[in-house]
Order: structure tokens, then C-alpha cells, then sequence
């Protein structure tokens, strides 16, 4: 590593401000490229996954 | 070649294929982000002139890198759209813009603290910043294009358009340094010759640089894919593949 402890990778050398900014503001970024999506995509299959299933039982009840 | 391009226009078969890939290449992503931010910040070695400062290039050269590549994706795909008409390719361009929207910005926020303890000022307006910005409104300007239409199909043909006519800001953010006095510095990265930056340091930043790759493909696809289920709503071949689980 190129810090001697957890403090001075905290400080980095007086730009730690800078740097963990840069990183938590691009780490948020990423995440809600990939989260967004995504739950987009979850929502749209359950429902059609519901829709699928009320159709089979509307189907079913008129069986005789 | 031509049955590929057929191929890759298909719903069905790019739900499958793509589906297929990202079972992979997501997991494969978070695990390379994951190692190489943490060799960019903890054990990539300290730079004698910047300090820790310069820890920032980890991820501003990724996102600022496949930015530029993206364009020419949502670009290409814009071509694929007015040549062919394929449906899918107005998908994969609007699927594109906002990812390379959100990419953009980080080259440029990551920029402007970056610059703040190395010139001494968040922002200016040189040469390289600014078209990065020009790219940054392309980006939204293909969004808000596509939005602004009920038709999707003339949106689709607005925003083919402006995407390749935008294509010219590409070179220009590549050049800049070298056109203009920038205060931005010069690529440290050379295809040929001697690149002006050390191993220890090369290592870790082109270990980024594909990682945002692959986080670049891996959310083009999925934004893609919440577009096919909906624009394939009922499907048989769709409800097929998502199944009862």
C-alpha cells in the first residue's frame, strides 16, 4: 500500500477532499446506471408475469 | 454478414444473446471496478508533482475515454437506424445517449476537482473542457430529442441525425490539446512510442479503462432490455423467455 495508515489514506496528503469526492460522486453515477435499469426491467417482466398468470386463470375458470 | 445484421435485429434473439452475456460480463465488471479503483487509490504508488491528488486520473480518464467511444456507438447505431430501419437500433441509440450523458459528466465534475488543487480553479474555458461540454449537450440534446416526439419513429430519425452530425466534436475533443493551448495537459497514453507515465500507474488506469468498457456495454444492454420487454409487451416469444421464476 502507499499510505502507512488508514487516517493518512483518509488525509491524502491535504487532498483527500478532492479525491473521495471524485470517487463517491462517480460511484453514486455508476450505480444508478446500473440500478435503474434494472429495476425498470424488474418492474415491466413482473408484470407481465401477473398479467400472464391472470390470463391462464381466467382461461381455466371457463373450463367446464 | 448480412444474416448477422438480420440477426442482430431481432427482439428475440438479442433478448436471448443478451441475456446470456450479462450473466457474465456484470459480475466480471463489478469485479474489475472493484479491484482496479481500489489499486488506483491505495496502492498505486504517489505522484511526485501532483501528490494523492492526481489519484482522480482512475476514473477521469476511463469515463472521459469511453464517452468519446460511446458517441460513436449511439452514432453507428443511429446510421444502422436511418439506413436499415431497424427498430433495434433506435433502441440501442436511445439506450446509448444517456449513459454517455452520465459518462460525460463524470469526466467533468472528476475534472473540476481534480483541477482545483492542480491549477488552482475549478473550470476553463479551454479548448478540451469546452468541447467536453458541447459533447455533454449532444448527449442530453438526443434525449430530449427523442422525448419530444410521440412519434417514435420520426424521433428516432431527428435523433440519427443529430448524433452523426455530432460526430464532429469526436476529433476535435481527441486534438484539442494538440490544437490549442489548453490548460488541459496532453494524453499521458500513446498507442506508439513511449507512454509518459510509469508502469505502476499505466497498470491500474488501463485496468479502468476496461472496466468502464465493459460497465458501458453491460448498461447499454440492460437499457435495452427494459425497452424490448416493453416494446415486445405480451409477446409470445417474450413471455417465453421470462418465464414463471
Amino acid at each position: 500500500m502507499a499510505f502507512e495508515s488508514w487516517s493518512e489514506v483518509w488525509q491524502m496528503g491535504g487532498h483527500g477532499v478532492f479525491v473521495w469526492s471524485a470517487y463517491s460522486v462517480t460511484l453514486l453515477a455508476i450505480a444508478a446506471l446500473v440500478i435503474v435499469p434494472w429495476r425498470r426491467s424488474r418492474a415491466e417482466v413482473k408484470a407481465q408475469r401477473a398479467w400472464r398468470a391472470r390470463q391462464q386463470g381466467a382461461a381455466s375458470s371457463h373450463a367446464p | 454478414m448480412w444474416t448477422f445484421i438480420h440477426k442482430l435485429g431481432s427482439p428475440p434473439w438479442f433478448y436471448r444473446i443478451s441475456g446470456v452475456i450479462l450473466r457474465w460480463l456484470l459480475p466480471m465488471t463489478v469485479l474489475a471496478l472493484a479491484v482496479g479503483i481500489v489499486w488506483g487509490l491505495l496502492y498505486a504508488p504517489v505522484d511526485y508533482k501532483q501528490g494523492n491528488s492526481y489519484r482522480i486520473i482512475f476514473i477521469h480518464v476511463p469515463a472521459a475515454v469511453v464517452a468519446l467511444a460511446g458517441y460513436y456507438v449511439m452514432a453507428f447505431a443511429g446510421a444502422l437506424s436511418l439506413i436499415w430501419k431497424i427498430k433495434l437500433a433506435d433502441t440501442a441509440m436511445r439506450a446509448a445517449a444517456p449513459v454517455g450523458a452520465v459518462l460525460t459528466a463524470i469526466a467533468l465534475f472528476t475534472g473540476a476537482v481534480w483541477g482545483k488543487p492542480t491549477w488552482g480553479t475549478w473550470w476553463v474555458w479551454d479548448a478540451r473542457i469546452t468541447s467536453m461540454l458541447i459533447l455533454l449537450f449532444l448527449y442530453l440534446g438526443v434525449v430530449a430529442l427523442w422525448d419530444a416526439y410521440d412519434n417514435k419513429v420520426a424521433a428516432a430519425k431527428a435523433c440519427a441525425v443529430l448524433s452523426l452530425v455530432g460526430t464532429v466534436n469526436i476529433p476535435i475533443i481527441y486534438k484539442s490539446v494538440d490544437w490549442w493551448y489548453t490548460l488541459h495537459q496532453g494524453a499521458s497514453i500513446k498507442f506508439s512510442g513511449e507512454s509518459a507515465i510509469h508502469s505502476s500507474m499505466l497498470y491500474p488506469l488501463l485496468l479502468n479503462i476496461v472496466a468502464f468498457y465493459a460497465l458501458y456495454a453491460c448498461v447499454v444492454l440492460l437499457n435495452m432490455r427494459a425497452q424490448v420487454e416493453v416494446d415486445n409487451r405480451h409477446a409470445r416469444w417474450l413471455v417465453e423467455q421470462i418465464g414463471d421464476d
